[in-house]
Parts: structure tokens; sequence; C-alpha cells
């Protein structure tokens, strides 16, 4: 069946069997930061924004976006011009091994657009979904911190 | 790969009258929000028959009753509790899943009608027991504990009073994580209502009217011995957020 979403800015027609789930149609247009994690939900590694709603791919069949806005991490930065947000998880020194850092990224960039100021509390909320196995959860607080801050002085 | 291979069909009806039509199918399921389907993927389940886009609207908070389409997310009942009378169901919401991901996922109705007995939302709605506008042949009003499980929620209506009464007390390892205790209750025409869930096989729901040594007895029936303590433990937990929540002295 067909489903018609946007995808990173880009209107996607996808011609797929209906079981098939929005992670998987990600990793297959090449889409590496949605990570393959724990596929019930638990882990959150596959965090992307559908309606600048954070969600977990792995559980959304792809026919359930139908006419919505998915975002992942490449929508938001590249190597060349970073998202504040990546240049503040980078400058922190906020990423273990990486794995997680994408879904951290889109969870704290979901925050950040419905709540331009957000507490240590509600970074902490918005983090709650993503597992981070290296167990280094403070470095992220401090760079969403610091993030939205430089946000706030940007607009 | 994550395919659920065993789905050949998603079907989009325009109607709750053609979703019931299409559920009497073999191989159907109704998908809301869908991340218990797609967690669990229940066998012999070919066709989903989306229903969110039936039941999803704005939920109003009057002056008397909060009417609450059963579309809607938990993270959207958080957002219009938050501050109002119903800021402890809001609460109840919020503990009920510490993931925001899964909050923005989970529907209402679906945790109505599958929520586990240790998800603090549905032990609240259990003791707030709110009328339920039920689609089976037609829409009917219908009380949460006289629910037979049939049919598609509709929406799901509490009176304010009810709301403001709601008080809970929940015992877990950690904040965040699902309680093995929950007990809430909250005040139903003149009368004390109490639900207690949490690491059990039901949710037991009663008022402090009736013989409340029968209810500790119905309830503490159901407490295990796990990692979470023994039965005698528990019991002593229940007696104080009996006492917490004013339900004994």
């Amino acid at each position: 069946m067909t489903t018609t979403f946007t995808l990173n800015g880009s209107i996607h027609h996808a011609d797929t069997s209906p079981g098939t789930t929005l992670m998987d149609y990600l990793r297959m247009q090449g889409l590496a930061s949605v990570k393959h994690g724990c596929e019930t939900g638990e882990c959150g590694a596959c965090t992307v924004l559908v309606d600048d709603k954070s969600m977990n791919a792995c559980l959304l069949l792809l026919p359930v976006v139908e006419g919505t806005t998915v975002e992942t991490v490449e929508s938001l930065g590249d190597h060349e011009s970073l998202h504040r947000i990546q240049e503040q998880f980078l400058s922190e020194g906020a990423t273990q091994c990486g794995y997680c850092t994408p879904a951290m990224i889109m969870s704290v960039e979901s925050l950040v657009r419905r709540n331009p100021k957000p507490s240590q509390a509600d970074i902490r909320d918005a983090l709650a979904g993503t597992l981070c196995r290296c167990t280094g959860y403070v470095k992220p607080v401090i760079a969403a911190e610091k993030a939205s801050a430089r946000l706030r002085e940007d607009s | 790969m994550n395919e659920w291979v065993a789905i050949d069909q998603f079907l989009r009806p325009d109607s709750l009258a053609e979703a019931v039509a299409l559920w009497q199918e073999s191989g159907t399921d109704y998908i809301s929000g869908g991340s218990r389907l797609a967690a669990n993927r229940p066998e012999g389940v070919t066709s989903l028959i989306s229903i969110r886009q039936l039941i999803h609207g704005e939920i109003e908070l009057g002056d008397e009753s909060a009417i609450i389409p059963a579309g809607s997310s938990i993270q959207e009942l958080i957002d219009s509790l938050n501050g109002t009378a119903g800021q402890s169901l809001a609460d109840c919401a919020q503990a009920s899943c510490s993931s925001r991901n899964l909050r923005n996922q989970r529907t209402l109705g679906g945790e109505l009608a599958d929520g586990s007995f240790d998800s603090d939302l549905k032990v609240a709605f259990s003791a707030l027991n709110p009328v339920l506008r039920v689609f089976e042949e037609q829409s009917e009003d219908v009380a949460y504990s006289d629910w037979n499980g049939y049919g598609i929620i509709e929406r799901i209506q509490i009176p304010m009073a009810q709301l403001a009464s709601l008080k809970t007390e929940r015992f877990s390892l950690l904040p965040v994580s699902p309680a093995f205790l929950i007990v809430v209750s909250c005040d139903i025409e003149g009368k004390k209502w109490v639900a207690v869930g949490g690491a059990m096989d039901q949710v037991v729901v009663g008022t402090i009217e009736s013989d409340l040594s029968e209810f500790n007895d119905t309830v503490s029936a159901g407490f295990r011995d796990d990692h979470f303590g023994s039965p005698e433990y528990k019991q002593q937990m229940l007696q104080v957020a009996f006492k917490r929540l004013g339900v004994i002295q």
C-alpha cells in the first residue's frame, strides 16, 4: 500500500507492505540515525518527530503516519552546519558511544519547540523515553540547557 | 527488519459503523495509538482497522464535566489537565508512563481497554468510573464498570467534582518506575470510592461504606510474594495509603 507523508522536508509516497514500521522505512532510506534497538518502545533509540512530537519509530506502522510530517536528526544540521543542539552535545561531551544521541537530540528539539525555556525537570522528562547504555544523563541535560539558551539568544 | 509480516491489510473506515462491521471479520483488530499492538503483535491478526481519526478531537473541560475523546493521547490529557482541578488525574497519567514518546503515542481508549493493572491511569479511571460513550451497533453511554469490553470507546465523560476529589498514593522502587501498589480514592455522590492496582491480576474497586475488612481481604488476596516485597509488607503499605488518603483514621 502507498503511504504519503513528508520526510525531512520532502514528500514521500512509500509503497510498502502495511506491516512495515516507520523505523524500517527510514533505515531503508539510509537514515541511519534511527537506531534499531529494542523494537518494543523501551529504549527510545529510534525516536523521531511526528508532527513535532517525539515518538518511537519502531512502534509506528508506516500507514499510521499517513499525512504527517516526520523528522529525523538528519533534518536538523549537517557536518558543515550543525544545529545548536548538536553543537552543545558536542561541546559538552554529551555523547559517549553515540548510539542514543540522535534520539536525545530529537527529544530535546521537540521540547524546545513547545517550550523555549525548559526547566531541568522538563528536560529530564523529555529525555526519559531514551535509555543511555553508557549511563550518561548529566551531560545531555547540561547540553540541552545550554542549547535552549543559545536558541533563545538566536531568536 | 522490524516488519509485522502477518499484516496484509490496513483499513481506514469512514465511520464507526463501518469500523465495527469490518471488525466482525476474522483476523481483525482495531488500531488507535498502536504502541501496544505493534510491540505485542497478537497472533492471528492480519488486518488492522484504524479508528483514531474517528475518535480524536478536542478535550473539553466544562464547569460540570470533562469530556475527553478516546483518541486523545495520554500526553494530550496531561497538557489539558495541568493546572486545573484535574491535576491529580494528570499526575496519574504522567506516572503511568515515564516515556514521553509513549505518552505521545498511547491513547486513552487503548488505556481503558487494554491498560495493565499497574497503570496509574487505569486505576484512576477505575475509581472515577467515568461514563463511556461506546459504539457497538449504535452509540450508547455506559459506566466503565459496566462496559463489556466490546465496541469502540468514543469518549470519556467525568464530572469535574469527581475529578477534583481524586487522590493517589503509589509505591514503587523508583519514582519513574511502575508502581507495585497504586491506591486511588475519589468522592462519587457523597461516597468515597477506592481502587487498588499495581503488580496484581486485577484492579479492585469498592466503597468504604462497604465492609472495609472484606475489601482488604479481596485486595490482599491479589498480593504476590515477589521482588517488591511480601504480601504482609504490601498489606502494611495499603494501610499507610488508606491513612494518607483519609480512608481510615
